[in-house]
């Protein structure tokens, strides 16, 4: 099932440890990354701390192949060498799938709208309840302020939008009605692309064409 | 009482309209239909011709001979894909003022837009299933679609052991019109390959009016043509070609919900019988027919009938909080669309003298004030 | 259907992706995210094996064989259609094999016997008391497919919920394979499923999960 679960990351890394007396302290260096892990080892597992950047309340259980040991006088190095002080680099690692959010979110309504006509202040849309597909469009009329000022390069005749009306519970347990709109976002073809398509649609026309 | 199909000797034209969208049927004859545009039934989901042809009794799959989409107008073909799916029997039929490569380049590119308008998506999808069955098969002859044009005819159902002969023609679009369809095509591409402007929808002088004869009867359907200035485009065109087919006909579909820039008045002598049955289809968005276009309308008939009143949409009932949030950000709201209204008549074709039944279902309604 | 506790909606996707490519400026740059949105990311890592940023409303990982975009936020389900559908319209060329389309959801149950029913009524304990004691479910997949779309493969899950006591998580899951017998087909596929599938499973989502509910009625 190609579902949202988290699933074991297996990355090249290298692991450089100290070994001091009673403990153990390295870091796990992954190439590219800008934090490094802090290693406390026990025995012979390896935990990674919660100083994971981005990675919150997850502590993983990463098993190493072999692990390199500098001496103990010497500070452990703040980021990698070019040359790996591992034989066998293979570190587990497991990355959370999803944040929650701290909001707790209840719809109550959900429109697909089009941007019918623009006026000075506001603006005419049609809106197709999403919620109820078996209601009837209707048209409203909406101020321009209640477009967000970074959805203003895309509003325009024929824009979509997605609005939703609601409550939002704060994790203090303040709940808000709140009403959000966003213009829809799709990509602009490259030339490239619209060559292709027009390439496939020649075809296409080629082929039910009568001759 | 369950509804039943005509008896095949019957002529019977059903025009669905609930404000913002039109279908209309006509059985030709001996079980054999003709769905012209298509909307779609809120209540079911599923456009209103298959709903309809199916609760009669209708096979769809093999007694639709035609489906037609007049023009390239959201309003008029939601769902029309579906139709035709639905349909292997049936012939596709657009216009012709559109090149169909450049058609197809524009759809195919449009259709890569999630947002693209709901005509462009239709008409990929069609070309799709149209694709589908000439690769399962079917002859390359029978399968693209039959590209209208003035005085083209569509189908002919002519076989001496029917009850009824009939035949199709299109009367639009003009030759003359193929021109200012290229121009707009290759707008239309632009617009999408930018994506920074949005897309004309097609221009109604491309429509499609349909010109039927079935049995001893004339049925024309005026799409959304309107009468331009000029001879060679809009109405001025149909009525001044040689080659058109002869007759007067005695039910209309109006075109273009019966708006000013719809009306020709020599139309009504030349194409039309005496005190023909006019249906207008309500188009809520432009508030149309106004009550001057029904005035208009019942000087030059009695028989007007209506299938919604485009100013008595209910709105829909929801969360008071929903309602209450609307009621504040919006600065003004209408319903667009109401009950799916259905008109429809029956008419024994083989005579010219029978009384038709009319019926109006789901807020259809009569319109001028001496009926 | 009953408001969840946690609602959640993921598109997930296998094949052969760069994850250093899958940056939040990229996205800002091709307009498919605002451009506050993509200075405002919090990138955990974005290397050549591992990409994973989040913004206000979603979560975006890629791994070489896998991309993933997440979203807890319901408001933002159709723009996180719009999101994966517009990365693979611009790489058109990605090989993607699999997509797998998701929603899930935990929910509070009204009582620990509503929560027990549930379990027994989908799993009865009978066939088991003989091998041990206590028998509970602990978690149920179920495959099939929706008759109308004969070409996805369905998955529903089901399982006491890790997140809320005595609460019930429900995952929908439909899957689709590419058509095409090489990865040469690259991604050209995806957007229309998206456009085509997405809303049909959210909602398809809600109808289990009442469904689901239902069984823990008297």
């Amino acid at each position: 099932m190609l579902g949202a679960t988290i699933e074991p990351l297996s990355m090249k890394a290298h692991i450089l440890m100290r070994r001091s007396e009673g403990h153990h302290e390295g870091r796990v260096l992954f190439p590219g990354l800008k934090e490094q892990f802090l290693i406390l080892q026990e025995s012979c597992q390896v935990n990674v701390a919660r100083h994971l950047i981005g990675l919150d309340g997850v502590s993983s259980v990463i098993t190493v192949g072999e692990v390199g040991y500098i001496p103990q006088n010497q500070p452990l190095p703040a980021s990698l060498p070019d040359q790996s002080v591992t034989k066998n680099p293979d570190v587990l690692l497991r990355l959370p799938s999803l944040k929650e959010s701290k909001w707790k979110v209840t719809v109550l309504q959900q429109w697909v709208g089009r941007v019918e006509r623009i006026e000075r202040l506001t603006f005419y849309a049609v809106l197709n309840d999403a919620t109820n597909p078996q209601n009837p469009p209707e048209e409203v009329e909406l101020e321009i302020a209640e477009i967000s000022p970074s959805d203003r390069s895309l509003f325009i005749p024929g824009a979509t939008f997605y609005w939703s009306i609601g409550y939002q519970d704060t994790p203090g347990g303040q709940r808000q009605r709140v009403s959000v709109l966003r213009i829809a976002r799709h990509p602009r073809l490259s030339d490239t692309d619209v060559d292709r398509i027009l390439k496939q649609a020649d075809s296409l026309a080629a082929f039910l064409e009568i001759a | 009482m369950p509804d039943t199909a005509p008896n095949p000797h019957e002529l019977e034209i059903s025009v669905f309209g609930p404000g913002f969208g039109e279908c209309i049927l006509v059985h030709v004859g001996d079980g054999d239909w003709v769905i012209v545009d298509s909307c779609i039934d809120r209540k079911s989901g599923q456009p209103i011709a298959l709903d309809y042809l199916r609760s009669i009794g209708v096979n769809v799959a093999s007694q639709v001979k035609l489906v037609v989409a007049t023009h390239w107008h959201d309003d008029h073909i939601r769902g029309i894909a579906q139709v035709l799916h639905a349909t292997p029997g049936a012939r596709f039929v657009d216009s012709d003022a559109y090149p169909f490569k450049e058609l197809v380049e524009m759809v195919e590119i449009g259709a890569t837009s999630p947002s693209h308008s709901s005509a462009t998506k239709e008409y990929h999808q069609i070309l799709s299933i149209l694709k589908k069955r000439q690769e399962r098969g079917q002859r390359a002859e029978t399968v693209g679609p039959v590209r209208a044009i003035a005085n083209r005819r569509l189908l002919a159902l002519t076989n001496a052991e029917r009850a009824l002969q009939a035949e199709v023609f299109s009367l639009s679009p003009a030759d003359s019109s193929i021109a200012l369809a290229r121009a707009e095509l290759s707008y239309a591409l632009d617009a999408i390959k930018d994506r920074s402007r949005p897309p004309k929808q097609g221009a109604n002088e491309f429509s499609i009016v349909l010109w039927l004869k079935v049995g001893a009867l004339d049925v024309m359907l005026g799409a959304d043509l309107e009468h331009v200035s000029g001879t060679t485009e809009g109405w001025r065109a149909i009525l001044r070609s040689a080659e058109r087919p002869s007759g007067h006909a005695r039910f209309f579909k109006v075109p273009h919900h019966r708006s000013e820039n719809a009306d020709c008045p020599e139309s009504w002598t030349e194409l039309l019988s005496q005190q023909p049955i006019a249906v207008v289809t309500a188009h809520s968005p432009s508030r149309r027919p106004r009550p001057s276009d029904i005035s208009r309308l019942c000087a030059r008939t009695q028989h007007v009938l209506l299938t919604s009143d485009p100013y008595r949409y209910a709105l829909p009932r929801r969360d008071k909080a929903v309602e209450r949030t609307m009621n504040e950000t919006a600065l003004s709201r209408r319903v667009l669309s109401g009950q799916m209204g259905h008109v429809r008549v029956r008419c024994d074709a083989r005579t010219v003298g029978e009384n038709p039944m009319i019926e109006l279902r789901n807020g259809a309604k009569r319109t001028c004030a001496s009926q | 259907m009953q408001v969840p506790e946690i609602d959640s909606a993921a598109i997930v996707m296998l094949g052969s992706f760069n994850p250093a490519i899958f940056q939040p400026r990229w996205l800002g740059v091709q307009k498919l995210i605002r451009a506050e949105e993509a200075e405002n990311a919090k990138i955990t890592v974005i290397q050549s094996e591992l990409a994973d940023f989040s913004t206000e409303w979603f979560q975006l990982q890629v791994l070489q064989g896998r991309f993933m975009v997440t979203c807890n936020d319901p408001r933002q389900y159709a723009p996180l259609r719009d999101l994966a559908g517009g990365i693979f319209t611009l790489l058109p060329h990605t090989p993607v094999t699999r997509v797998g389309l998701n929603r899930s959801f935990h929910f509070a149950t009204p009582s620990i016997e509503s929560w027990h029913r549930i379990g027994h009524r989908l799993a009865p304990k009978e066939p088991w008391n003989s091998l041990m004691e206590s028998p509970g479910l602990r978690s149920m997949l179920i495959q099939g497919s929706q008759k109308e779309f004969a070409d996805g493969v369905l998955h529903i899950k089901v399982e006491p919920s890790l997140k809320i006591g005595q609460g019930l998580f429900v995952e929908v899951n439909e899957e689709f394979q590419s058509a095409a017998k090489a990865e040469t087909e690259g991604a050209y596929w995806v957007p229309d499923l998206l456009t085509a599938r997405w809303d049909a499973i959210l909602k398809f989502a809600e109808v289990a999960a009442n469904h689901l509910l239902e069984l823990g009625k008297e």
